[in-house]
């Protein structure tokens, strides 16, 4: 059965508008880019289509879209709510870039705001974990010929593939431990660091936490709650021109899923002749009431 | 343990309840026509073998199923084992009488259960074939005359046999998997690695 697109409609609309809120008071500004861009390598996801012997990108992933548009302002601090497409997959996506010279403050500050986020959305039982390509690249160093198979290991956590990898007992052991890694510490100061000051018990150090995206330089997020069967978002640190970069994104159909609602009072149902009922109206939304016309 | 577990129905059943009953997920489920039970605390989905990754990408705690559907399917879950029953392999099989080479094959058509892999498997060979999807059976489409070859799973060759058909190449090889959602490995992260470790150490 087809969803119902007015409901659902509804549901995002109500989520999106708390975000957006959250998003603001933290002093981000909405940006509005582009269906279609022009494809370079650099843009991740997106339809690619051709037009006129030329290749386009609609409705790419939007840090990559950010980034390749990037002209070196700081600090930029930039919202979006959005449709990406993976071909032809569709996820709607609420997320802020962050763009500053200080690689720690924007850290703090991406993690702060999915906390703000998700508590607006009276989402309680979120955790994010936290985790480090940099800490896996040092390690494929000795290894680099297999990391193709490491990574795919990796990627499903197969101890399996581990087992039959071509590489000596220590590494392999090394390889175990660090994909086992979690904990409220984990030892490597960067991640620590972080988990020390944005202080919440939802926080984890996981550097079974991979993420084969390109753009990440290190430091990756990875959201989600027992209530879904999938990450509800992700996020992580990356560089563009020279300028330090770091955001999230969440994914509103699977937030859709967990919200309940917001706590709001219900709108004013106003009746009546229709002069009357929108002096009325009008009266009330200037106090910044809800209303709704029956 | 509390966990919701994902069994095929069908040759799978058998030894994958017996390795979870080894360490200690008791599993002595009703065999009636219930395919969602409760048994000591556990929640067991019996479903078909190709639907298991589904389930365990979706939510599922844990699931075994075979590496043919997990590939097939293209499911996002992590896959910690891969346990030693369920072996078999996924091959291309063609009519006896039919002296064929995979590279003559552009142009044919291929029966199979599993599209993916099989357009997968010809396009790394720049080979181009028509793909017909059928549920089951699939050594009746040579003999009827609407495919050239099929792709199937291939375990002693027996049903190859009895149908006059010949395996010209395997695509790859089959076991039964061990599966773990992604979130469910974060969240209940002790309890999921220890209960790996146990079947590990079975192997």
């Amino acid at each position: 059965m087809k969803k119902d697109v007015f409901s659902e409609s509804e549901r995002l609309d109500s989520i999106a508008t708390e975000i957006r809120d959250v998003f603001k008071n933290w002093g981000y500004e909405e940006i509005f880019l582009p269906s279609i861009a022009e494809y370079s390598e650099g843009l991740r996801k997106g339809l690619k289509i051709t037009h006129d012997n030329q290749f386009y990108v609609v409705k790419p992933d939007i840090t990559s879209q950010i980034s390749a548009d990037f002209k070196g302002e700081s600090p930029t601090r930039r919202y979006y709510i959005s449709e990406i497409l993976d071909g032809i997959d569709r996820t709607l996506q609420a997320g802020i870039e962050y763009l500053c010279t200080d690689p720690l403050k924007n850290k703090v500050e991406t993690l702060s705001i999915i906390i703000s986020v998700l508590e607006r959305l009276n989402i309680e039982d979120f955790y994010i974990d936290i985790g480090s390509l940099q800490i896996w690249r040092e390690y494929m160093e000795e290894v680099k010929q297999y990391e193709e198979e490491i990574f795919k290991a990796l990627k499903r956590r197969n101890l399996s593939l581990i087992d039959d990898l071509p590489v000596p007992e220590e590494k392999k052991d090394e390889l175990w431990e660090l994909l086992n890694t979690r904990g409220k510490q984990c030892g490597f100061n960067k991640i620590d660091q972080l988990s020390e000051i944005v202080d919440d018990e939802r926080i984890y150090a996981d550097l079974g936490t991979v993420r084969p995206l390109t753009y990440y330089d290190d430091i990756i997020f990875e959201i989600y709650s027992s209530r879904v069967g999938y990450p509800i978002g992700g996020g992580g640190e990356y560089t563009v021109n020279g300028v330090h970069g770091c955001g999230f994104a969440l994914d509103l159909g699977l937030i859709s899923e967990i919200y309940e609602g917001d706590n709001e009072d219900d709108p004013v149902k106003i009746r009546g002749d229709l002069e009357t009922c929108y002096a009325q109206a009008l009266e009330l939304v200037k106090e910044g009431k809800k209303v709704v016309i029956e | 343990m509390n966990l919701s577990i994902a069994v095929p129905k069908g040759r799978l059943l058998e030894p994958s309840m017996e390795i979870l009953n080894e360490v200690g997920v008791d599993l002595d489920f009703q065999d009636n026509r219930e395919l969602v039970q409760k048994v000591n605390g556990n929640t067991l989905v019996l479903s078909k073998a190709r639907d298991v990754p589904v389930y365990v990408e979706h939510g599922i705690e844990i699931g075994i199923a075979g590496s043919d559907v997990l590939e097939e399917r293209r499911s996002d879950v992590f896959v910690p084992l891969e346990l030693d029953f369920g072996k078999c392999r996924l091959s291309v099989a063609v009519p006896e009488e039919k002296d064929l080479d995979i590279e003559d094959f552009d142009g044919y058509t291929i029966a199979t259960e599993y599209p993916t892999l099989t357009s997968d498997f010809f396009e790394s060979r720049d080979i181009s074939v028509d793909v017909l999807e059928l549920k089951g059976s699939v050594e009746v489409a040579p003999k009827i005359g609407i495919s050239d070859a099929i792709v199937d799973i291939v375990e002693s060759g027996n049903t190859l046999d009895a149908n006059n058909l010949v395996e010209l190449e395997k695509i790859m090889d089959v076991s039964a998997l061990l599966m773990v959602n992604r979130i469910s490995q974060k969240v209940r992260f002790q309890e999921i690695n220890e209960l790996v470790e146990k079947i590990k150490g079975l192997l």
